[in-house]
């Protein structure tokens, strides 16, 4: 369960998140949609508690991320905004060591990272060195490192960008069955599409300011158009992120 | 396993697996001793050895007839005189193609016979540093001839030659074959000190700027691992590799420069198995300092390349003392032992002098560099909570 409560952040002079509320339950999947630099990332950041919010309140299963981080990172999967994994080491050797960072050790971690190779399908490339892995493979490889301290909340910045058709699918799956185990899952995106089809409340963030909340059926009642496609442009004002 | 030592083994695994940490960590260690031992043997072979090929030296010289007897007795100083055949000896100098040719004037026999001082032109060119024994040699050996010639002009009017002697000068050099070789050998310390500068330097800038620069920092920092604990553990893989290189450095330094024949000039090299021990004692809390300095540095940078710009810069940084010491002489104080680098150079310098090591400058030199070192380290953890850091700016 994470819930934000009137974060506002500004850099300098420009206001890049300002007061953006929202909640998200255990076993549902939110999404944080908006078009690109709506401040969806800034919103993130100050939820997993890399950035300080200027006003307003994070809490993440009850914990605030801001004064209590190591606690709150026990109850919290990122993927972030940068995704890199380390090139020199095996796909294995980078779940292991997150593992290891979280204190995971001998068979209990064997087992989760035997886990999450099968589950994200990696077996195939578990052993190879990362150096030469697709986009789709790293992404995979990202998303098992963040899952590793097996965390009740996940938060997915972006979770499908450059990744190709049947890439972006198994995306989609791996998400639902995450709230299927009953988890907490935020992810954004800027593909409408994608948002709607997974999504069980939709967060529209549009310049900074959270445009409208709700399932996808309340957006387009909120709006009056008869397609979510629709109810989404009249939201943020543009047609920016239709395509995708 | 502490969460350190989790990601410091990473962060050693990495490195060993990077081409580039390992080069930079191998090559001038690898180097060093070659060029110490070269240079080394260079200024040996130009300052004793005017006989290469163990074959009296050619020395041309010009009206060769008009004074045999001086001739000869160049001759008999270990000279192979020729008569010169050529165009102008003076451009056959500045061209260098001879090193000294010696010019006995027209007048020579006459002012000999009467016994005024006879002209004797030694044409060289002092800028050339392989010409300078030879130069000597030849001075010596004219002199000689000179001082032999006068002594036995003075018996001849039955006067004592050592009344024309003010003074008897006899030197003593009371400088030991170790202190002569120290000064040569100053070499060693600077390519020691260099090696904990270098062999370090890209397993820090792979482990700060390239975390970042590879999108896994905002990943790294986001573990329960404090920002101290990356630091530490990301600071104790870069002192792992540093380490390394000077041990290697100054082992394979001193063992090359055991094949250069010092003793024949009268110097002796005052390194073994204790003093390399005492090198490695000395350098490794400037290691430590380095590493640390390096990964605050690397930390600060907005990229790997401009770390690299940085860090390279940094490798000279551990000259400057040495440089102004140079320029301006300064007599040794206890706090220049507190200062990395020159702490280090100086109480190298004395082991090779075969002063051994003295426990007060240890302590100076070792709590100066270790207070840097815990700075430059709490520093990094520092700045890996700003923000501008994780994001990149």
């Amino acid at each position: 369960m994470i819930s934000a409560d009137g974060l506002r952040k500004t850099f300098g002079d420009v206001v890049a998140v300002d007061e953006v509320s929202f909640a998200a339950e255990d076993g549902q999947i939110t999404g944080i949609l908006g078009p690109n630099g709506a401040g969806k990332t800034t919103a993130l950041r100050m939820v997993y508690g890399l950035l300080k919010p200027d006003q307003g309140s994070v809490s993440v299963d009850g914990i605030d991320p801001h004064a209590r981080p190591r606690e709150a990172r026990e109850h919290l999967g990122v993927l972030p905004d940068s995704k890199g994994i380390y090139p020199r080491l095996t796909a294995r050797e980078n779940i292991v060591y997150y593992g290891k960072i979280h204190g995971l050790r001998g068979s209990a971690l064997d087992a989760r990272v035997a886990e999450l190779i099968a589950s994200l399908d990696l077996t195939r490339v578990a052993d190879r060195r990362a150096e030469g892995f697709s986009q789709g493979e790293r992404m995979k490889v990202a998303i098992a490192r963040a899952l590793v301290h097996d965390p009740r909340n996940v938060l997915l910045d972006e979770p499908t960008n450059g990744l190709d058709v049947m890439s972006t699918r198994a995306m989609r799956d791996l998400i639902s069955s995450l709230r299927e185990q009953g988890r907490c899952v935020v992810f954004s995106s800027h593909v409408m599409q994608e948002v709607s089809a997974l999504c069980d409340r939709i967060v529209v963030i549009a310049r900074g300011r959270v445009a409208a909340v709700g399932s996808p059926d309340a957006l387009r009642e909120q709006t009056g158009e008869a397609s979510l496609e629709e109810a989404f442009v009249s939201l943020i004002g543009s047609e920016e992120g239709l395509v995708g | 396993m502490s969460r350190v030592q989790v990601i410091f083994l990473k962060e050693i695994m990495d490195g060993l697996r990077d081409r580039r940490s390992l080069a930079s960590a191998m090559i001038f260690p690898l180097l060093a001793p070659l060029l110490s031992a070269g240079l080394l043997a260079m200024i040996v072979s130009q300052d004793t050895n005017d006989r290469p090929d163990g074959k009296d030296p050619i020395l041309p010289i010009v009206g060769m007839e008009l004074a045999p007897t001086f001739v000869g007795h160049l001759a008999d100083s270990g000279f192979d005189t020729v008569a010169w055949e050529g165009g102008a000896p003076e451009d056959a100098i500045t061209a260098g193609d001879e090193k000294v040719i010696v010019r006995i004037t027209a007048d020579f026999a006459t002012d000999f016979t009467e016994g005024r001082p006879a002209r004797v032109e030694m044409l060289f060119d002092e800028s050339r540093s392989d010409a300078r024994s030879r130069i000597r040699n030849v001075r010596r050996a004219i002199q000689g001839y000179g001082l032999q010639i006068g002594g036995l002009r003075l018996l001849a009017r039955g006067i004592s030659p050592t009344l024309a002697q003010g003074i008897a000068l006899q030197e003593v050099d009371l400088s030991t074959p170790e202190e002569r070789g120290a000064q040569l050998l100053q070499l060693i310390p600077m390519f020691v000190i260099m090696a904990c500068f270098i062999c370090s330097m890209y397993v820090a800038i792979d482990a700060a700027a390239g975390e970042r620069e590879r999108g896994s920092l905002e990943s790294l920092v986001l573990t329960p691992a404090s920002t101290l604990e990356l630091a530490l553990a990301k600071w104790g893989a870069s002192l792992v590799f540093g380490a390394i290189g000077v041990i290697a450095t100054a082992v394979l330094s001193v063992w090359a420069c055991r094949f250069v024949d010092l003793d024949s000039l009268g110097m002796s090299l005052a390194a073994g198995g204790r003093e390399i021990g005492m090198f490695l004692l000395i350098c490794l809390p400037l290691t430590a300092f380095a590493a640390a300095l390096q990964l605050l540095v690397a930390t600060y940078s907005r990229s790997f390349k401009e770390a690299q710009t940085y860090l390279s810069v940094m490798i000279f940084l551990p000259m400057a003392p040495g440089f102004v010491l140079t320029v301006k002489p300064m007599e040794e104080a206890a706090w220049m032992m507190a200062v990395p680098a020159l702490g280090q150079q100086l109480m190298m310098g004395h082991v090779l002098q075969g002063e051994g090591l003295a426990g007060l400058d240890f302590a100076l030199s070792l709590t100066g560099c270790t207070a840097l070192a815990a700075l430059c380290v709490w520093g990094c953890g520092q700045l890996l909570k700003r923000e501008q850091i994780v994001f990149g700016r």
